[in-house]
């Protein structure tokens, strides 16, 4: 088949910039590729060679002249995917899921819009004013119409006042999913949770990819040597772009207070991070700055040696868009012994190959689990080894291709999503 | 839920000022755009040169011609006159160069001082705004307190449960309650299944009396949740053999013939030796009671999706 596959891609800042790399490898043999993206730049070295990437704008024109069988949809909670959007109902497809909860990104979209920054650098006008307006009032119409009758509350109350949660409780999925032939997720969760809300939808789950990198012994040894960690030294790491889901700051206070018992603990922080001035003076303040690693983002191809340099990792996360945690299959995959939150999302992960703490005990849990740890090698190997079988049964690369193929088998028969009368009127798209 | 009243004023109120605001800031942007008397006039700077240049008045008549000697008396004689109109006319064209100098100044001075005024209408707002969002953002900080308390702890709950529910008690399943079928036909039972979601039953569970029924056991699958429990009751007459073949073609696994109660019946009590009448009354006694036990030659059978 000939397929659209609208993807951020590597150097996009994105995890799923990575994963599509991967998952475009896996299909490239059995499917005719274009990749459609909205950035300047692409790392075309690592797509494959049969593989051709487009701007996603050349989409229409390309398609009239030699039409794709189906369109394939990375949709994540990001900036990076807010191009996709206007696809999705033009040219039905199917919708790879990454995060349930897209509401951040797509207020943001409307908030940041030209025609409301237009409004805000002149608020006199009232030309932009209404313009604005209009922007606005497509992003409550998505609202109310996921939400029927709270749409209003809930638009206010996120333009209105501040905080994280909100976006949360209210996913704001239904749109995208209601435009696609068929809806994949990368975990249980989700697929019940986009079947509960929209039921016709029958979404299908598609393991994530994973696989060790392989990481020779010697090279561990070497940066641990780099990064000024000394041999007895027991590292706690947290690996992928450092926001405040990822609670930094209850691991560092956990490793402080362990460190109380453990005095050799370090902790090494690995990724891209959105604000190091304020990480610094968090880590001041939690008396950890000094036995702290900041590496910042690192080489795709050096991940795998940073994740084996720590001896134990935490992944937690907090509030959680009920995504498959690529950083955490990766670390699995390596074998490190993990601590993570415990999230009805991985719930598959066997209770033997990670230590899980609940969300309303994390700091107190999570201390202790690392004193444990740190104290006890015998137990970190077992967990090792456990995450790696998890990971090899649970997540190759065969399985994974084989969802694929099977889920694009499945959305290529089924007809193309109809746009429903009841839908805003800026989803009422005809397809040229 | 609508708003409050409160609310609603409030809304009404700020729609009014924002209404008056934007009315104002198009005011003031017309007023702002005025022309210096320079710009308006733009002759304006020559003819100031003409009178610069044409305030003396004629100077005196020179030479020796005839005429001269008669002029310069004639002149003489009005000289002082003329020195007065001379002295008048530089005094009167000093005032209105440093009037118009003095007027020019005073009119860029009032243009800048409008277009403050306009840059500083055009700001207030945001800044408002960002007072404003301030003050919510202290206020909601309350209520994102308790609603991360609220989530995480739900969160645990849900988790915990589900480490109940694959522990393998069947009591402690996530999913509602065995939908029980009470003198409902095929029809019904069928839309009834169908009207639930897909995987959200975690034990269908019916008394099948007109025999295998494949529309219901396709809703009952599609219903049901993987390792869903499904248990039925087959009636006098239905082929227990068919209802199990029905079963496994539609999908179930496990399937699992069993007696209806689960406690061991009572064994017929041997009649040797014994009246006729005696042993077959002791009997239907058994009879009657491993009836009340739960037993017949009655069976259940169980299947998993």
């Amino acid at each position: 088949m000939r397929l659209a596959f609208f993807s951020p891609l590597p150097p996009a800042p994105t995890g799923i910039a990575d994963y599509s790399i991967d998952v475009l490898h896996a299909l490239a043999s059995h499917h005719a590729i274009d990749v459609f993206h909205d950035q300047p730049n692409v790392d075309a070295e690592r797509l494959p060679p049969s593989v051709r990437h487009f701007p996603a704008a050349e989409l229409d024109g390309l398609w009239q002249a030699n039409p794709y069988d189906l369109a394939i949809y990375q949709m994540g909670n990001g900036a990076a995917h807010q191009y996709v959007y206007p696809f999705l109902a033009r040219r039905s497809g199917l919708l790879v899921l990454h995060d349930l909860v897209l509401h951040h990104s797509r207020a943001q979209a409307f908030l940041d819009s030209p025609e409301a920054r237009a409004y805000a650098a002149l608020p006199s006008c009232a030309e932009r004013r209404r313009a604005a307006a209009e922007c606005l009032d497509r992003y409550r119409a998505e609202v109310e119409y996921s939400y029927p009758g709270r749409g209003a509350r809930i638009a206010d109350a996120q333009l209105g006042t501040s905080g994280v949660l909100l976006p949360y409780a209210y996913p704001l999925f239904r749109l995208p999913v209601e435009a696609s032939r068929l809806v994949a997720c990368h975990n249980d969760f989700m697929v019940a949770a986009v079947r509960a809300d929209v039921p016709e939808s029958d979404p299908v789950r598609i393991p994530m990819m994973t696989a060790a990198a392989p990481v020779p012994r010697d090279h561990v040894r070497a940066l641990r040597g780099r990064l000024g960690i000394g041999d007895d030294e027991i590292v706690v790491g947290s690996f992928g772009l450092l926001t405040r889901e990822k609670r930094i700051e209850t691991v560092a206070r956990a490793v402080a207070r362990a460190a109380a018992l453990q005095p050799r603990l370090r902790l090494l922080l690995v990724g891209p991070l959105p604000g190091a001035a304020a990480l610094e003076r968090q880590l001041r303040e939690h008396g950890v700055a000094d036995r702290t690693i900041v590496t910042g983002r690192v080489p795709h191809e050096e991940l795998g040696v940073h994740m084996q340099a720590a001896d134990i990792v935490a992944h937690l996360r907090y509030p959680t868009a009920r995504e498959t945690s690529a950083a955490l299959l990766h670390v699995l995959a390596q074998g490190r012994p993990t601590i993570v939150s415990d999230l009805e999302q991985w719930a598959d992960i066997p209770r033997d190959a990670v230590v899980r703490v609940p969300l309303d005990d994390e700091e107190d849990a999570l201390t202790r689990a690392i004193g444990v740890l740190a104290q006890s090698r015998q137990e970190r190997d077992a967990l090792g080894r456990s995450a790696t079988r998890f990971i090899a049964e649970a997540h190759s690369a065969r399985r994974c291709r084989e969802a694929y193929l099977s889920a694009i088998e499945i959305a290529a028969r089924r007809p193309p999503a109809s746009p429903r009368a009841s839908w805003p009127a800026h989803w009422q798209i005809v397809v040229p | 839920m609508s708003e409050g009243l409160e609310i609603e004023k409030l809304r009404a109120r700020l729609e009014e000022e924002e209404r008056r605001y934007a009315q104002l800031l198009a005011a003031l942007d017309g007023l702002a755009s005025f022309s210096l008397p320079f710009e308006a006039r733009p002759a304006l700077p020559e003819k100031l040169k003409e009178l610069n240049e044409a305030w003396r008045t004629v100077p005196p008549p020179g030479g020796h011609k005839p005429g001269a000697f008669w002029a310069r008396r004639v002149r003489g004689a009005v000289a002082p006159a003329l020195e007065h109109q001379e002295h008048f006319n530089a005094v009167a064209v000093q005032v209105l160069n440093d009037f118009i100098d003095e007027s020019a100044a005073l009119d860029a001075r009032l243009r800048d001082v409008v277009a403050a005024i306009v840059h500083y209408a055009q700001t207030v707002l945001p800044t408002i705004d960002a007072r404003d969002r301030m003050a919510t953002a202290l206020a909601t900080t309350r209520s994102e307190l308790i609603l991360e308390t609220f989530d995480r702890r739900q969160e645990t709950l849900a988790r915990r449960i589900d480490a109940l529910a694959t522990s393998g008690d069947p009591a402690l399943t996530r999913t509602p309650l065995p939908l029980l079928f009470l003198d409902l036909r095929q029809g019904e039972a069928v839309s009834v299944l169908d009207s639930q979601g897909g995987g959200s039953l975690g034990t269908v569970s019916a008394d099948v009396t007109d025999g295998p029924a494949p529309a219901v056991l396709t809703a009952a699958y599609r219903a049901l949740r993987p390792g869903g429990v499904l248990r039925l009751q087959p009636g006098s007459g239905v082929s227990v053999d068919a209802l199990r073949t029905a079963v496994q073609n539609a999908g179930f696994t496990d399937v699992q013939v069993e007696p209806r109660g689960s406690v061991d019946a009572l064994a017929p009590i041997p009649t040797d030796g014994l009246p006729a009448a005696t042993a077959q009354a002791l009997n239907e006694n058994v009879a009657r009671l491993n009836a009340l036990l739960g037993h017949s030659r009655d069976t259940t059978l169980t299947a998993r999706r």
